[in-house]
Formats: structure tokens, C-alpha cells, sequence
């Protein structure tokens, strides 16, 4: 570590040689004292306020004293100034508004009928003081730490002290130290560097744009890992029961929240095998059809040119394109190609006979489905193994059906979120004397979930009692 | 950090053996059930809830050799219940699909299920056992209203030489719950291993009590035994009645292979004995190949079935009584090649997939005497609706033939297309084939074939049946085709609905004459 010379000439010269050819660093000669004492101002010109230069330089601003030249360094790209001074060992670092970027808006993915409608900013420090807003308690603690050898990305790890288990903390931290890389411009690269089980679909970490979301993670002893540049944070351990919880289920009726909980359920089982099922049916089990139903479907074939196969193929492969084009397309655009594209393109396709109106009608549910769970990437697992589970349909008929339906549940049931089952609490929920049920498929009333899931430490597992 | 992560808990025991338990219930009682099998059951419960006590109060086995007799007992059984849950398959869901490919991709699974681990395979039972029981359960209400509690009286309970042995074949088969045996040092307490095995019992006995009874009450002393094993079983249950549970027989077999797949990983399980390691995990594939090899051939369940008999379930109880007291850069082509002979049951199968379009839904079968032992078969089919080209009907098929496989043939032959009869709603018989020795004949091949009888309905017609077929609307109360069936095999009479000339209906016929 390079320590702060007392020559300011030696200052200066470290700042030019270590910020050479970085026009958007300014450095500025300054005098401070009576005039007589000279410094350098150091600074990145859009971050640093001009009106905090002019007229509350030192004194008044949030100076921090700094004693390494790397100290410094970090300090000034973090959107801070800093000051040398003539004679003077010590740099301060001037804190400064930052970086620009977005500032608090509505949470675009994770949209709820009743609660908080913020979502998280860009920046680590503001989504940090969300949750520090809903948390008021000591011991909620914040980590932070820099990732990546050019980006300097600032993470910080938000916890309950008291009830996360240390032993994930140094996991994390281990799996984050396990790897040098140039720059982490989101969570989504942390995400995949940190997962145990890389080769799986499924996600083991929870993201979410909501605060609420996120201070109700901590809550429950699990740790939330933000990250600078991303309004996405990421919480773990997680289980396949959190990927269908959202935030307003702890704010609804709890007959309410039951229902829309397993109508996320059935449709996340639908989104991976609704096409399979068809496919499976038409060309393996008309018996299980009423027969009004098996003439009508035929009749509606007819002329078609593909296999069922073919078909639900096709239209599958349209949907999702329509959807990739919703997505990169500017907003107003974006959404009527959706609409548009949807109706347009089914349409033309039943009257040019290229597929049945049947198919139409099984894709467009499959996609309501999928839309109906919660978490994007969870849904994305889903909408990715449904073609596997179209081919084995229509290879197998429902015995291929089903050993998908197998294959996942195996999968899943090998899986662990930092060694928490992926699938609890539908399984090995005696771990925590079944509490996690509660807060399943089924939500309790609030007033009987009085302990937290198996997150939390064992014996600080009480969240709610009645006062007396 | 996570306590307990690394236990079975007695609730995962329970249900995954519960499962095993339930679904040998469904298959193996119905099959056995008739008059004087009820003294048999009870006595297969007892010397299973005995056996299974056995093993609650014994250690596990340690030693090798002894252990090594076990696993052989169980890669039997389970062979031979993957070669039945492929019989099932390929009967109600598969029709044109070979059995090797079947069993294969069952075999591939139980596999991945077992090399995954123990926990894992646990947690899989676990999860599975409400879906399993509900659809169980579900069916067993679709099929309630079959039911005549009256039957009940008819049985007798005592045991004869047959019914001990009858007893004692059900029993050799329950056995295949006894694979927890070896899962005793992985759960907390010797108390939590002893209250499962006894709710495992418990579960499974009820069950099979429950099966046996409510088949008696369906079909009473009708019998079915001439039906291959273990599709009697299947047929009894999911398909034989026609009007019982009718089309959703594949719904039901669909939550069989759950409950079968998941007593066969159980069964291959034991192989792995603990945390696999990478030498064990070649030792199942070595031992799953050959045991698909086996189950592939037609004489595994009768050599199986000997060896359950007479030598390896003998050889578990004395086992059990013995040490009772006794004792209180290539890994990428390994990967390639895998994923290959992955990838190769894909290019084998969906043979018998067949598109809508070009199958003819059957409505209605008449079939009328002919000369020397050939029908005249006519077949009439329904009308497409809701499409563009909406009543479309297709024209009623006539063939002479010798049976309606051969009259199918013909059909193909003329125009290219399947007859289908899972819709078939009647079956109509002239009065003169009624009288007519050969009618038997017809008789055997719609009862060996499954699909005539998802709710048909049967009636005699009193001059030429050709014309009923060809009418579109068809009568929708008379005798489900069962009804028939079981008199001819007890050689009882029954009485068939006749049809006019004039579609009208004059009373009834007693068959036969």
C-alpha cells in the first residue's frame, strides 16, 4: 500500500500518472486556510457536484481522511472527490452525490395489488437504505465488499445478525472470492458465478426489485445480496416454495393468498406440460377425450399439414419469438406487438390451415401460465423444459409425460440452496417441526405462523407471540 | 449451519414404502379375489405384519454375504415388477410401442433416481405419495357407484391347502416392502423405525383389505383368471367393467407407474447401500442392464415368480430368524457416448403415434351370420362437428371377415386410416348369430381386446343388425358389454335388449338360448 506523500508535488504527480488520459477526471488546484495553503481537488466531472466545489469544499461537506494512495484511488471512481494538501500525509475523501443514475421508481417486474410500489435504484448504497428504511434494528448488518479487478463493484451483504446462520455468510464469501474477474455489471453475473448447481435450470437464488420483498428476507434470516448497477437483488437460500410467494400474500386474507398460491402452483405444472399433454392425447389417448370433443378436434385438423407435433411446435417457436420482440422493442411498441402479434399471427395461421384452432388456444393457456408465476427466471426453467416434455408426449404419450414430470422431481429433489432442500417444505419439513408448511401451498392465518422458515437460526426461530 | 440435512425422517420412510405397499395392493389382491380367497388374504396380512415385525426387532444385516442374499431377492422382484409396470404400459398407454423400450426408458429413470442418492430418492417418494393417493383414491370414487355391498355375504373365510398357498404366493409379493429393512441405521431412533414399519403395514394391509373387497363387491365370484397376469389385475380394476371407470383407465395406470417406479427404485436401491460411491454406481448400471435384459424376456416372470416361491423368500425368513438371533479429455467422450446412448431410445420411439385425422372413430359394430364361420361386419362412424367442414360423416364400412381383426385389415386396406373404437358406444348382434355355436369366438376376442369395452353397450337385433350400425343415433341405455362377458365365462344366462327392424325396442332375449 502506498502511503500519501506530505509533498504535494508527489501527489500530484501519482494523480496524473495513475489518471492519465482519463479526461473525465478533473484535477483542480485549490487553496485553502487563509489562501496560503495549497491543495489539489481530484474528482470524476459529472459525479461531484460544482456548486459543492465553489463554496463548501472542506469544512462543511462529509470528509473522510484517507491515508493510502489506493484508499484514494477507490474513493475518487466511487464518484467522491479528494483532496491533497501541501504538508499534509492524509487525503480526504469529499463525499459527493455520485454517480448518476435512476432514482427511486415503481418496481416493473414484481407488481402487486397492495403494498409498497417502490423498487430498487441502480445504486447499491440507495437500495441498502430501502431496506435499512423498513429495518430499523442495530443488527441488521451490512457487509460490503468489492468485486472485480476493473469494475470495483460494490456488493453488500444485508443480514440479521442474530438470526442467519454465520456459516452462510462465510460460504458466500468464499464463493465470491473463488473466482478474479474483470467487471460484474449485474447480479445476474454474480448469481451465476456464486450457484452450487450450475447446470440446473432452476434458480438457487431469489431475485427481486422490491425493498418489502427484500427486508421480508432479511426478517426471516436470509441474506441479501445487492449489488451496485443492478435493481435486482438477490436472496438465498432459497426454495422452490419462495419462488411462488410474492409480497402481497403476506398482505391479502390468507383464503386469498391460499387461492392464488395454487392457482401458481397448478399453473407452474401447466407452463411445463400443458403442449405435452395435447400432444400426448391427440396422438396416443383419444379415449380420455369426450368423443363430441375427439369428432370436433379432428374435424379442426383437417387440411392441417403437421403433425400435432409439428404444430404446437410452431406455434410455440411464434410465441416465443413474439415475446423476445415485446421485450427488446421500445414500450408502447413492445406491448402492442404482443397483443398485435398474438392475435394477428394465430388468426392468419388457423386460416391459412397451418395449424388448428385447438393449438392456438392449449399455447396461448401454456403462456398465460408461465406469466402466472411469480419469479421470471423460476418461470424461464419452466418454459425451457416444456419442449423436452412436448418431445416425450409425443414419443411416449403420458408415460413420457410422466417421466419427465419424474425427471424433474428428481432433479429438484437433489438440489439444495445453500444446503437448505430446494423442495422443502414439501419435503423433509420435520426439520422444522413442519412449521414451513404454514407458509406453503397453503397460507396459515397470520396469527399462526408464529415461527420463522428454516432460514433462521434455530433458536431464534420465534417471530410472533401474543403479548401477556 | 443446516442440522439433520443428512436423515431420513420417518415420515419420508412411511411414505415411500406406504406407496410401495399400496400399489402391490392394487395390483396383486383383484387378481386373487373370488369367493373363498378371503381366508388367503388374511392370512398373507399376518405373515407380512409378522415379517415385517421381524424386522423392526432385528438389526440390519452387516455382513456381505448376507446382505449380497437380500439384494438378490430384491433385484428378482424388482425386475419382475418393472417387466409387469411395462406390461401395463404398453397395454393401456402404448399399444404399438415394443416393451424393451418401455421397461428402457423405466429402467434409465429408476436409475437416475437411485444414483442420485438416498435423500433424494426419499424426498421423490415424499413428494409423490399425496399426488399418488389422490389419484388412487379418485378413481376408486369414479368406480364407487359399481359397487353392491350384497356380495359381501357371499364370501366364505376358511383355508384349504389352495388358500394357504394362495396366502402364501400374496405374501412372496408384499415382500417387496421388506427393502426398508436395510434403511433401519439411517433413521433417528429405534422408535421412529418401529411406529413406520407398523403404520407401513397398517397402510398396506387396509389397503389390500380394501381392494379385495371392493372388487368382490364389483364383480363378485366372476373370476378372471384367464387373463395374463398381470393385466387380469389391470383389467379387473381399470378396464374389464367398461362402465365403470370406462375411458380414464389410462388416468389410472398413469398413477400405477408412479406408485410401481417408485417401489422398483426402492427395490434396486438397496444395491447402492448407503452414500453411493463411484464403484457402486458402475455396479447398478452392470446390474440394471442385466436385469432389463431379463425383464425383457417372456419367461422372466415364471422363472421369477419360482424363485420368489420356493427360494429367495424362504431364504429371507430364514435369514431374518437366523440373525435375529444372532445377532440382536475422456470425460468428454464418456460423456459423449452417454449422451448418445441417451439420445437413442428417442430415435426409437413414437412408432404408434397416430394423428387424429387419420384414425375413424367407431360409433357402432354390427355383426350379422355369415356362412362357415365369417361375419359380416358392419361398422359405423361419427360425424366430424365444430370444424369448417363440419358433418362430414364417413360412410358406414361392411366386410366379410373372420374376426374384426381381420375386418380392421380390410378397412386399413380400402382406405388407409385406423378404426378406433375407444368411442364405441354399441354392439350389435343379429339374433341369428346369437344361436350360432361360433359366436364364442367373437366373444373371446372381445374380451382379450380392451378396447371393446369401454362402455358399450350390447343388443340383439331382430333381423339384419347391418342397419342399426348405420344409423346415427344410437340407444343409450342397455346392457354394458361385461354383463355379457361374465355370463358367458360362468355360463350363466343373461338377458340382451333387442332391436327391431324399425328401431324399435321389443323387451328382451335370454342368451343363451
Amino acid at each position: 500500500m502506498g502511503e500519501v506523500s506530505r509533498v504535494l508535488e508527489e501527489n500530484k504527480k501519482w494523480a496524473e500518472d495513475t489518471f492519465e488520459k482519463c479526461d473525465d477526471i478533473l484535477k483542480r488546484q485549490v487553496y485553502v486556510g487563509d489562501g496560503k495553503r495549497e491543495g489539489l481537488l481530484v474528482y470524476v466531472e459529472v459525479a461531484v457536484s460544482n456548486l459543492m466545489l465553489e463554496e463548501h469544499v472542506i469544512g462543511l461537506s462529509d470528509v473522510q481522511p484517507l491515508s493510502t494512495y489506493e484508499e484514494a484511488r477507490a474513493a475518487l471512481l466511487a464518484g467522491n472527490a479528494i483532496l491533497f494538501l501541501q504538508g499534509d500525509d492524509t487525503v480526504y475523501k469529499i463525499s459527493s452525490k455520485g454517480y448518476p443514475g435512476l432514482g427511486v421508481s415503481k418496481a416493473e417486474s414484481e407488481k402487486v395489488m397492495r403494498g409498497s410500489k417502490e423498487g430498487f435504484t441502480e445504486s447499491e448504497k440507495l437500495n441498502v437504505a430501502l431496506i435499512r428504511k423498513r429495518i430499523r434494528d442495530p443488527r441488521m448488518k451490512v457487509v460490503e465488499q468489492t468485486i472485480g479487478s476493473r469494475s470495483h463493484t460494490m456488493t453488500a451483504l444485508v443480514y440479521m445478525e442474530d438470526l442467519i446462520y454465520p456459516d452462510l455468510l462465510d460460504t458466500i464469501k468464499e464463493r465470491m472470492d473463488a473466482y478474479e474477474i474483470d467487471g460484474i455489471l449485474d447480479s445476474g453475473m454474480l448469481e451465476q458465478l456464486t450457484e452450487k448447481h450450475w447446470l440446473s435450470p432452476f434458480p438457487q437464488f431469489q431475485s427481486t426489485e422490491r425493498p418489502d420483498r427484500a427486508a421480508s428476507a432479511v426478517l426471516e434470516g436470509r441474506v441479501v445480496l445487492v449489488t451496485d448497477h443492478s435493481p435486482t437483488a438477490l436472496i438465498f437460500p432459497s426454495d422452490y416454495n419462495s419462488f411462488f410467494q410474492t409480497s402481497d400474500d403476506w398482505y391479502n386474507r390468507f383464503e386469498i393468498a391460499t387461492f392464488a398460491r395454487m392457482l401458481r402452483f397448478f399453473a407452474a405444472i401447466l407452463a411445463m406440460s400443458f403442449p405435452a399433454i395435447y400432444v400426448a392425447v391427440t396422438t396416443w389417448h383419444t379415449s380420455l377425450l369426450p368423443t363430441n370433443l375427439v369428432l370436433s378436434m379432428a374435424a379442426a385438423r383437417q387440411g392441417v399439414p403437421f403433425p400435432s407435433l409439428g404444430e404446437v411446435l410452431l406455434m410455440e417457436i411464434s410465441f416465443e419469438l413474439i415475446r423476445e420482440a415485446g421485450i427488446r422493442l421500445p414500450g408502447p411498441i413492445g406491448n402492442t406487438i404482443g397483443i398485435v402479434g398474438g392475435l394477428i399471427i394465430g388468426q392468419s395461421a388457423v386460416t391459412a390451415n397451418l395449424v388448428s384452432p385447438i393449438v392456438v388456444i392449449v399455447v396461448a393457456f401454456t403462456a398465460l401460465c408461465s406469466f402466472a408465476i411469480p419469479n421470471e427466471e423460476f418461470a424461464s426453467a419452466f418454459r425451457l423444459l416444456k419442449y423436452g416434455c412436448i418431445f416425450m408426449g409425443a414419443w411416449l404419450g403420458l408415460y413420457g409425460v410422466l417421466l419427465s414430470y419424474l425427471w424433474v422431481l428428481i432433479h429438484l429433489s437433489h438440489l439444495n440452496s445453500f444446503g437448505i432442500p430446494y423442495l422443502m417444505p414439501y419435503v423433509a419439513s420435520d426439520l422444522n417441526d413442519y412449521e414451513d408448511e404454514r407458509d406453503s401451498l397453503i397460507r396459515f392465518p397470520f396469527h399462526m405462523m408464529g415461527q420463522r422458515p428454516i432460514f433462521a437460526r434455530r433458536d431464534a426461530r420465534v417471530k410472533l407471540r401474543k403479548k401477556g | 449451519m443446516f442440522s439433520g440435512n443428512g436423515r431420513i425422517s420417518v415420515r419420508q420412510l412411511y411414505r415411500s414404502y406406504a406407496v410401495a405397499g399400496i400399489s402391490l395392493s392394487a395390483l396383486l389382491p383383484p387378481l386373487i379375489m373370488n369367493q373363498k380367497s378371503a381366508g388367503s388374504i388374511l392370512l398373507a396380512l399376518a405373515l407380512w405384519g409378522c415379517f415385517l415385525a421381524g424386522t423392526a426387532f432385528t438389526p440390519r444385516p452387516e455382513a456381505w454375504p448376507v446382505k449380497a442374499l437380500c439384494y438378490i431377492h430384491y433385484w428378482i422382484l424388482g425386475t419382475m415388477l418393472v417387466r409387469l409396470s411395462g406390461l401395463l404400459v404398453q397395454r393401456f398407454l402404448l399399444t404399438d410401442t415394443a416393451l424393451w423400450i418401455i421397461t428402457g426408458w423405466f429402467y434409465l429413470f429408476c436409475y437416475y433416481n437411485v444414483y442420485k442418492g438416498l435423500e433424494c430418492r426419499m424426498r421423490v417418494s415424499e413428494v409423490l405419495f399425496p399426488f399418488f393417493l389422490f389419484l388412487l383414491l379418485l378413481l376408486s370414487v369414479l368406480m364407487y357407484g359399481e359397487v353392491r355391498p350384497g356380495k359381501l355375504l357371499e364370501l366364505q373365510v376358511f383355508l384349504d391347502r389352495d388358500g394357504v398357498y394362495g396366502g402364501y404366493r400374496l405374501f412372496c409379493w408384499l415382500g417387496a416392502v421388506q427393502g426398508l429393512w436395510h434403511l433401519r441405521g439411517q433413521i433417528a431412533g429405534k422408535t421412529g423405525y418401529g411406529n413406520a414399519v407398523f403404520k407401513i403395514w397398517l397402510t398396506g394391509a387396509l389397503f389390500t383389505l380394501a381392494w379385495s373387497l371392493f372388487t368382490y363387491c364389483i364383480y363378485g365370484n366372476a373370476g378372471h383368471t384367464r387373463l395374463v397376469f398381470p393385466l387380469a389385475s389391470a383389467m379387473t380394476l381399470a378396464h374389464f367393467p367398461g362402465n365403470v371407470i370406462g375411458r380414464l383407465d389410462a388416468l389410472f395406470v398413469f398413477a400405477w407407474v408412479i406408485g410401481l417406479f417408485l417401489l422398483c427404485s426402492g427395490l434396486f436401491a438397496p444395491l447402492m447401500d448407503g452414500e453411493p460411491d463411484k464403484k457402486h454406481k458402475y455396479l447398478l448400471v452392470f446390474l440394471l442392464a442385466a436385469s432389463f435384459g431379463w425383464g425383457c424376456s417372456p419367461s422372466c416372470i415364471e422363472w421369477g415368480q419360482w424363485f420368489l416361491y420356493y427360494v429367495t423368500t424362504p431364504l429371507q425368513i430364514l435369514l431374518l430368524v437366523l440373525y435375529g438371533f444372532g445377532k440382536s479429455g475422456r470425460k468428454g467422450k464418456k460423456a459423449a457416448v452417454s449422451c448418445l446412448c441417451l439420445l437413442l431410445p428417442f430415435f426409437l420411439t413414437g412408432c404408434g403415434a397416430q394423428e387424429l385425422e387419420q384414425r375413424s372413430l367407431v360409433m357402432a359394430v354390427s355383426v350379422d351370420a355369415g356362412e362357415e364361420d365369417i361375419y359380416l361386419f358392419t361398422f359405423g362412424f361419427g360425424a366430424a362437428s365444430g370444424g369448417e367442414k363440419e358433418d362430414e360423416k364417413e360412410e358406414p364400412f361392411q366386410a366379410e371377415a373372420g374376426s374384426l381383426s381381420e375386418a380392421k385389415e380390410l378397412y386399413w386396406e380400402s382406405c388407409q386410416k385406423n378404426m378406433d373404437f375407444n368411442h364405441l358406444k354399441c354392439f350389435y348382434f343379429s339374433e341369428k348369430l346369437l344361436e350360432e355355436h361360433s359366436f364364442s369366438g367373437l366373444l373371446k376376442e372381445i374380451q382379450a381386446d380392451e378396447v371393446y369395452s369401454r362402455g358399450t353397450l350390447v343388443y340383439a337385433a331382430q333381423r339384419d343388425a347391418s342397419e342399426e350400425a348405420k344409423k346415427e343415433d344410437h340407444p343409450r341405455e342397455g346392457m354394458p358389454i361385461h354383463q355379457i362377458l361374465n355370463a358367458w365365462y360362468n355360463r350363466e344366462p343373461c338377458r340382451i335388449p333387442v332391436v327391431t327392424g324399425a328401431g324399435t325396442y321389443k323387451g328382451e332375449i335370454s342368451w343363451p338360448y
